[in-house]
């Protein structure tokens, strides 16, 4: 279980390392990605903070398979995540996901 | 020297108290019950209003921010962000008190994501996008609340219970 805020940082923001320290590229090559090669199941828990921008969001795991090479089906097997009080950032993940799988094939 | 004689039943004015206090205890049931419907009612209007007025600003500001069209996506998610958190909390705040949903989460998640899309649009393109997804919403706002506030009429409520206790093909 990877909890966003004690995990990575109190303040993530923005997409790459030029729109700050807590980006999420750095979100996923420094602590998702890793643990998504490490284990079976990874689930990321964002609850704790409510203002995560698209960029970030689309950047962690929309990253996950146009930056670092994971599938759609491989990504439902292995992970979940969560916000306890938003559900729509959830939703958001989801969306990402299906999106950059649906770019990724297209570009194909 | 006039002796009383023991009555078989209830003294009649006892039992007239009994029921005067009886009938006492259903009114104040009756009135509390409609007090905190009322008070329900209220505060559920007054919330949605609320959140139908923060919409209309997240709006405009949203709509004044992509005018500019050199706006970096970072400049797109602090609005988004910190406007629509607070909206999504007062959702949640009711949904919880009242059991009320006003916008469904897939809903909130469009306007999370859907005006990031708008920037790469022509301009004219965007206001209408912007538009119908401004005006999508606050529809979605007000039909849930007829919806719910309907279903929470006295006069339904009662029918409910009434259909619970006798189903139609009990009746027939």
């Amino acid at each position: 279980m990877i909890s966003i805020i004690k995990d990575f940082s109190k303040n993530p923001y923005g997409r790459y390392p030029s729109d700050g320290e807590w980006n999420g590229q750095a979100f996923r090559t420094k602590i998702l990605t890793p643990a998504l090669r490490s284990f079976e199941k990874v689930v990321v828990d964002l609850t704790g903070y409510n203002r995560y921008g698209r960029s970030f969001i689309d950047e962690a795991f929309g990253g996950l398979i146009r930056e670092d090479g994971f599938t759609k089906s491989e990504l439902d097997n292995k992970l979940e995540y969560v916000h306890n009080d938003l559900k729509s950032f959830e939703l958001l993940i989801t969306e990402r996901i299906e999106k950059a799988h649906n770019d990724t094939r297209n570009s194909k | 020297m006039i002796h009383e004689t023991p009555s078989s039943g209830l003294d009649p004015k006892y039992i007239a108290i009994l029921i005067s206090s009886i009938i006492a205890v259903l009114g104040w049931l009756f009135s509390s019950y409609i007090n905190t419907r009322t008070f329900k009612r209220n505060e559920t209007s007054k919330l949605k209003d609320k959140i139908s007025s923060l919409i209309e600003s997240f709006f405009d500001s949203l709509e004044e921010k992509i005018k500019s069209r050199t706006i970096k996506e970072t400049d797109l998610d602090d609005l988004i962000t910190g406007k629509l958190a607070i909206i999504e909390l007062h959702l949640k705040h009711l949904e919880r008190k009242i059991n009320v949903q006003l916008l469904p989460d897939e809903h909130i998640t469009k306007v999370r994501n859907d005006p990031y899309d708008y920037l790469n649009s022509a301009s004219g393109d965007y206001r209408k996008s912007l538009n119908d997804l401004k005006f999508n919403t606050l529809e979605l706002i007000e039909e849930n609340y007829t919806e719910w506030y309907f279903n929470n009429a006295t006069g339904h409520y009662f029918k409910k219970k009434i259909k619970n206790i006798f189903p139609k093909n009990q009746l027939n």
